[in-house]
């Protein structure tokens, strides 16, 4: 995890690489995963951003993954079931998987893995606090909303315990344990709304209180680190592969 | 019609809706997987989980720009929490929070009920479906091809189912999250 802006000021080397280069990275790879649509292009955004993310993000969210796992395969059986035509391919038992159902499932997971994979990348590397905080002072994010992700970024565990204690005084006055049927769900989504919402309206008043409207505004120049050449380096690659100035196969 | 100012509480109820809206969203991938394994054209039917955002955002700050802004916060909180769309999310979730504002300017920004959470929601669908067109125009391309191969249906008729069952689901939640919101503002 990346440290924060204090124990950075501390003299130490800190990390590689800066929180707003590594979010535009990523933010750029989604765009260039998006843009295209050639295997062979989405390959190479896969294997230079998508993998090392899905890696890295083992680590914190490896339920996540799995469950990435289990998309690829509900797009392997989408495309077999639409579009399994052409030569044979491979056989799974009976199952004669042909090129068309192969070559659109491969497209269509090579991109999954990239869009996953840089969103993994950022988020198993950067503290969520780093991150709004980068987005305030230097990339210029308006100072409001970056107050109300910082806000809802700390409501969230909160948010949680809320809901275990609105899960349990449901179980305790003998109702369904999982909610399935819309009043199931009005009765614990009202709580735990207007709990957080009563939350908010005084977090709200006292920020007010504290001087938040005439606070100055802050913004500094994002300070490049040395892995910040590096990610430049590789979003440019990336940037010439897809756009075909450069060919691969 | 109040002031159209915001206000440091306006942004602080925004900080509550994007929480409860991640919250949301990081539970509507179960759902669209439940729905999705009843078959791709089941999957818009769980969408409007993903539009609540700004019908709560605009029925609690009930001020221009909220239904905009409580669904992008949602979706990058989203983003960074992380869920399996990464990025995508964003946009996702800024074409949804146009659409969804775009329904509260069709009411003249004086309708903050659950009639006008519906009907954002239900605008906010066509915000799902350009986005899908733009992210994963794959799935359209496959149900299209394979529906016009054997005679059923054709891709514009793929497109207006998607865009009516968005339009339905998006009204039935959105309702709910407005009355949700309405409720617990008092």
């Amino acid at each position: 995890m990346m440290q924060s802006g204090s124990s950075r000021r501390r003299g130490d080397s800190g990390p590689p690489v800066s929180v707003s280069a590594l979010l535009l990275y990523s933010m750029w790879v989604t765009v260039l995963a998006v843009a295209t649509s050639d295997p062979w292009k989405l390959g190479f955004l896969a294997l230079v951003t998508g993998l090392p993310g899905l890696v890295l993000g083992y680590r914190r969210y490896g339920i996540l993954v799995l469950l990435l796992g289990l998309s690829l395969l509900g797009t392997f059986m989408n495309m077999v079931l639409l579009y399994n035509v052409g030569d044979p391919v491979f056989s799974i038992g009976p199952l004669v998987v042909r090129e068309e159902a192969w070559r659109r499932t491969v497209s269509l997971d090579l991109r999954i893995i990239s869009l996953a994979g840089a969103g993994l990348l950022f988020a198993s590397t950067v503290n969520p606090r780093d991150a709004v905080r980068s987005l305030e002072v230097e990339l210029g994010m308006p100072r409001g909303l970056a107050f109300a992700l910082a806000f809802a970024l700390r409501l969230l565990p909160l948010v949680y315990r809320d809901l275990q204690e609105v899960m349990a005084a449901r179980r305790m006055r003998g109702y369904k344990r999982v909610p399935i049927t819309p009043g199931d769900y009005r009765s614990l989504f009202m709580p735990l709304l207007s709990v957080t919402v009563e939350r908010g309206i005084w977090v709200g008043v006292a920020a007010e209180l504290r001087g938040f409207s005439l606070r100055p505004r802050r913004r500094v120049r994002p300070r490049l680190r040395r892995g910040d050449a590096m990610l430049l380096f590789l979003a440019v690659l990336q940037g010439v592969v897809v756009a075909g100035l450069v060919q691969v196969p | 019609m109040a002031s159209r100012r915001w206000t440091v509480i306006d942004f602080a109820l925004l900080g509550v809706t994007g929480a409860v809206a991640a919250v949301i969203f990081y539970a509507a991938w179960y759902v669209w997987d439940l729905f999705s394994a009843l078959g791709p054209l089941a999957r818009p039917l769980s969408v409007g989980l993903w539009f609540t955002g700004s019908i709560i955002a605009a029925t609690l700050i009930k001020k221009p720009g909220a239904a905009f802004l409580g669904e992008l916060l949602g979706a990058i909180i989203e983003a960074i929490l992380p869920t399996r769309g990464g990025f995508t999310n964003v946009i996702y979730g800024f074409l949804q929070g146009i659409f969804a504002e775009l329904g509260y300017r069709l009411l003249g920004y004086k309708r903050w009920d659950i009639v006008a959470g519906a009907v954002a929601g239900a605008i906010a669908g066509v915000g799902e479906l350009l986005a899908t067109l733009v992210v994963y125009r794959e799935i359209f391309q496959a149900i299209s091809d394979v529906g016009g191969e054997v005679g059923l249906v054709s891709p514009g008729a793929i497109v207006i189912y998607w865009l009516a069952a968005n339009a339905v689901s998006g009204a039935l939640y959105g309702a709910i999250a407005a009355a949700a919101a309405r409720s617990a503002r008092g």
